[in-house]
């Protein structure tokens, strides 16, 4: 272990009692970090500092680095785990610190919770380091600390306390404008994903660039019933959605046919299909279901179909630590039969690509495997845009439709909280621990430690 | 941007699209030198609105100089000091042009599924085929043809590439020199033998890793080694498909031998295996290795080939891993006689039973460890891109690493009908070749 340690640039702390403000190094380490001949440090961990006297002996252990009794309890560094060091600015800093900020509320951090949040750390022993999971009630602001629950390796379980703001922070939760300015404040841009972009959103900047525009089915905001008729005398197909929107909730399909417009929604878990003969009544029903700048009206795409439903994939976007875009995993999706959406909430299926368009469209592997290139390729140059746009992401969600005449759709770029479930839904849990632990991988290269 | 290009008789005439040399930087009457993989040739400008922004008229001397077919489409880089059409990319697979026939290039197509990506000369050549000094070779190239004929390979003398993905062994010199020339963009490089994997990884933190190897030179090698292993392996240095292979046990003053596949043990005395030894040391460098106790699936030993490869992306990645099953009460997971194949995750969780949680930590065990390998040949100095690396893991579930594989069968993936997989394992070398010419 202790070379694999030595090595890997990790350390054990040790408590030094009988005197303060130190951090003492085996001289060995002292040169190999370049801090040889340093007097005076600071120490740090997470949002808390410290100056300290800086010394070397030979009596600390090669993997060991010992801090004063004052420094640990200052740091709120807890002394059971493994950290990896950084030099820089004449700082040490002990890390990687991560913190998963994953509700609003405290009381969701159930017993029952934590134990399937255990999840996200069956890659620790490459992050090493703290990580906390804590909830937004759990920040106090004054001291800038934070209350949470830390994973400890030797039991694997978590333990609670009171511990400095993490260095990078993963959020599945929505934060307020104050709250974000005061995170920045402190952090610094090192929070995941940070800003929370809806359909619309997504239309407006990506249209700007040309190698994505065509990529992307012509979309408008529904201010009144003339967005859905002007539409209409365009593509006799569309779909109006919320602008902000989760899990297929109120979708509602147009299709014109002839003099008739249908229009297919889904209510109350069944599908209901409307007709309209003239335009009085159409107006009169859309005024009643939608809001202006509440929903958008979008050219509907005639996607591949199976079992009656539209066919989609989702494509699992993550940055690793060095920051580049990579593929985790696509996985298929169909609705119930009819069902204008194709989300599993919904009662759609997941499906394992190779078989299914194997098996179901006869695609042969060359087709399949082209396939599965042109979407990373368009899904990498996609996210390269969402950096570009000045957007800190590290896990994506992208929704991708396939057209019968072969073009492929971008549908819809989930960033809120992508679903790693889907990869249970295919049976394949190691996608599905995988798609966690990379979180934490890019996590650590956020707080620094590439 | 793709380029087609158009011949004209003007000798060493290039003809491009004002648009173009506005983009190039490029002016009416400069002088440029032209270059095409590892051939280069002297050509003047020529400015002109009346050709498309996608054509480049191209004097037939340049053409013929430069050796560039003009079927297919190119991409154009500009320099301060040159002009390169390309990307340039040889598959350097045969020994001979001659058995380079209707059936292999078939099969050949596999490498060149992405083509539409990169467009440019991608062609298959084999070592006869070179001539070195003129920095020509014969090669078939790719030519996908447009959307109503089939694709194929067109046979023709090609300028020697600026990047080679090799799969066939090659005289010492010639391989210097076509790395020289290329500027070590030839991969994989260097194609070690045994001992030399033993000894390279025995200097890196990796050592622990390995099994305990010796060189056979005398019996004295065998019996000490056997003093600390209950079994050892006999190796040939050079070997594959475990042909050679000889696993022995000592037993007072009797050792006994077992070749592979569920062969009768032979029993030796002393003197006996002194002159056994020396016969084998004839001819060829053999090891001596320490037998892992290897997890087993019905009394068959298994192994674990993982295929770490480059592409066009930073670093190596893990195109697939797959658990091979050796016959029943053999000597090796080889398992082209009555062995199988699963994926890892199949075999450990399926067949063996062990929880998910476990697998995923092994598999990325398993994958750090060969990352890990891969890295340290990288520090060596040599070009690798395309790896097999075969791996054990003992009944304590601790990872070995016991050889790396240059010129692995790509076909392994398909033994568990992995096609996709099949194709990444064609296409990743493909990608990086085409990363070393610096196209994209």
């Amino acid at each position: 272990m202790s070379d694999v340690m030595k090595t890997k640039n990790i350390f054990s702390l040790k408590r030094i009692v009988k005197e303060k403000s130190v951090v003492t190094l085996h001289p060995e380490r002292a040169k190999e970090l370049g801090i040889y001949h340093r007097k005076i440090m600071s120490v740090s961990f997470g949002s808390c500092r410290q100056q300290v006297s800086f010394l070397t002996s030979l009596q600390v252990d090669i993997s060991e680095i010992h801090l004063a009794e004052n420094t640990l309890s200052s740091l709120r560094i807890p002394d059971y785990l493994l950290y990896e060091v950084i030099i820089s600015n004449n700082e040490i800093t002990l890390g990687p610190y991560i913190g998963l900020l994953l509700y609003k509320k405290g009381s969701h951090l159930t017993p029952k919770r934590l134990e399937r949040l255990l999840a996200y750390t069956y890659e620790y022993n490459k992050i090493n380091g703290a990580i906390v999971v804590f909830a937004l009630d759990g920040v106090k602001t004054q001291n800038q600390v934070v209350e949470g629950f830390c994973y400890d390796p030797c039991y694997n379980k978590w333990n609670n306390g009171l511990y400095p703001y993490p260095t990078a922070i993963y959020r599945k939760i929505g934060l307020t404008e104050e709250w974000k300015s005061h995170f920045l404040s402190v952090l610094g841009n090192r929070i995941f994903n940070n800003y929370y972009f809806n359909k619309w959103d997504t239309y407006q900047w990506l249209k700007e660039f040309h190698q994505l525009k065509i990529f992307l089915p012509d979309t408008n905001i529904y201010h009144n019933p003339e967005s859905v008729i002007e539409m209409l005398k365009i593509f006799n197909k569309l779909y109006v959605k919320p602008v902000a929107g989760m899990r297929g909730n109120n979708i509602y399909k147009i299709h014109q046919e002839k003099d008739t417009v249908r229009i297919s929604s889904f209510q109350n878990n069944s599908a209901i299909v409307q007709s309209f003969n003239n335009d009085g009544k159409l107006r009169e029903y859309l005024s009643s279901v939608l809001q202006n700048g509440k929903y958008l009206v979008q050219q509907g795409l005639d996607l591949i179909e199976y079992n009656g439903s539209i066919i989609d994939f989702r494509i699992i976007m993550q940055k690793d630590r060095s920051f580049n875009w990579r593929c985790s995993g696509i996985i298929g999706r169909y609705g119930l039969p009819n069902s204008i959406v194709s989300n599993i909430s919904k009662g759609g299926s997941a499906f394992k690509i190779q078989e299914f368009l194997k098996n179901h469209l006869g695609m042969s592997p060359g087709e399949i495997f082209i396939f599965k290139e042109r979407v990373i390729l368009f899904c990498k140059e996609a996210c390269h845009v969402l950096d570009e746009l000045g957007l800190l992401c590290g896990t994506l969600g992208l929704d991708i439709g396939i057209d019968k005449k072969g073009h492929l759709w971008l549908i819809e770029i989930n960033n809120r909280d992508p679903d790693p479930t889907i990869a249970l839904d295919v049976q394949n849990k190691l996608l599905y621990y995988k798609i966690k632990a990379n979180c934490l991988h890019f996590a650590k290269g956020l707080a620094g430690f590439k | 941007m793709y380029y087609k290009l158009i011949p004209s008789p003007q000798e060493n005439i290039i003809t491009i699209n004002r648009d173009l040399a506005r983009k190039k930087g490029l002016k009416e009457n400069d002088e440029i030198t032209l270059k095409a993989g590892l051939r280069e040739s002297k050509a003047l400008i020529c400015i002109s609105s009346a050709i498309n922004k996608s054509s480049i008229i191209m004097g037939q001397y340049l053409l013929e100089d430069l050796c560039l077919p003009t079927s297919i489409f190119y991409q154009l880089r500009s320099f301060n000091t040159h002009l390169e059409l390309g990307p340039t990319i040889g598959l350097l697979l045969m020994k001979e042009m001659k058995n380079i026939d209707q059936k292999a290039l078939e099969h050949f197509l596999k490498y060149v599924i992405l083509y539409p990506h990169f467009h440019g000369l991608i062609y298959v050549f084999a070592q006869d085929s070179i001539n070195i000094s003129e920095n020509t070779a014969l090669g078939y190239y790719f030519n996908p043809r447009n959307k109503s004929s089939q694709p194929i390979w067109q046979r023709a003398l090609l300028p020697l590439p600026s990047s080679i993905y090799r799969r066939t062994p090659l005289p010492y010199s010639l391989l210097k020199d076509l790395i020289f020339k290329t500027n070590n963009k030839l991969f994989n490089s260097d194609y070690f033998d045994k001992l030399y994997f033993w000894k390279f990884f025995s200097e890196t933190k990796l050592k622990s890793c390995l099994p305990e190897t010796k060189e056979l030179l005398s019996l004295e090698d065998l019996d000490l080694m056997l003093h600390n292993h209950k079994v050892v392996y006999l190796k040939p240095a050079n070997g594959s498909l475990g042909k050679g292979l000889l696993s022995v046990s000592r037993e007072t003053e009797l050792y006994y031998l077992r070749k592979k596949n569920n062969s009768a043990f032979q029993d030796m005395n002393k003197s006996e295996l002194t002159q056994f030894i020396k016969n084998l040391l004839k001819s060829r460098t053999y090891l001596v290795q320490e037998a892992i106790e290897v997890l087993r699936m019905d009394r068959r030993l298994t192994s674990f080939r993982v295929i770490m490869q480059k592409d066009d992306t930073p670093g190596w990645n893990c195109t697939c891993i797959i658990a091979c099953i050796g016959c029943p009460d053999g000597i090796s997971s080889h398992f082209q006689t009555s062995g199988f194949t699963f994926s890892m995750e199949d075999f450990l969780i399926n067949h063996l039973k062990y929880d998910e949680k476990l697998v995923y930590q092994k598999k990325e065990e398993v994958i750090d460890l060969c990352l890990q390998a891969c890295m340290y040949l990288d520090d060596s100095g040599e070009n690798y891109g395309d790896l097999g690396i075969d791996l054990v893991i003992d009944n304590k579930l601790k990872p070995w690493l016991v050889e790396i594989n240059k010129r692995h069968d790509h076909r392994m993936p398909l033994s568990i009908k992995d096609e996709q997989s099949y194709l990444s394992v064609k296409s990743n070398p493909i990608k990086y070749a085409l990363k070393l010419t610096g196209f994209s």
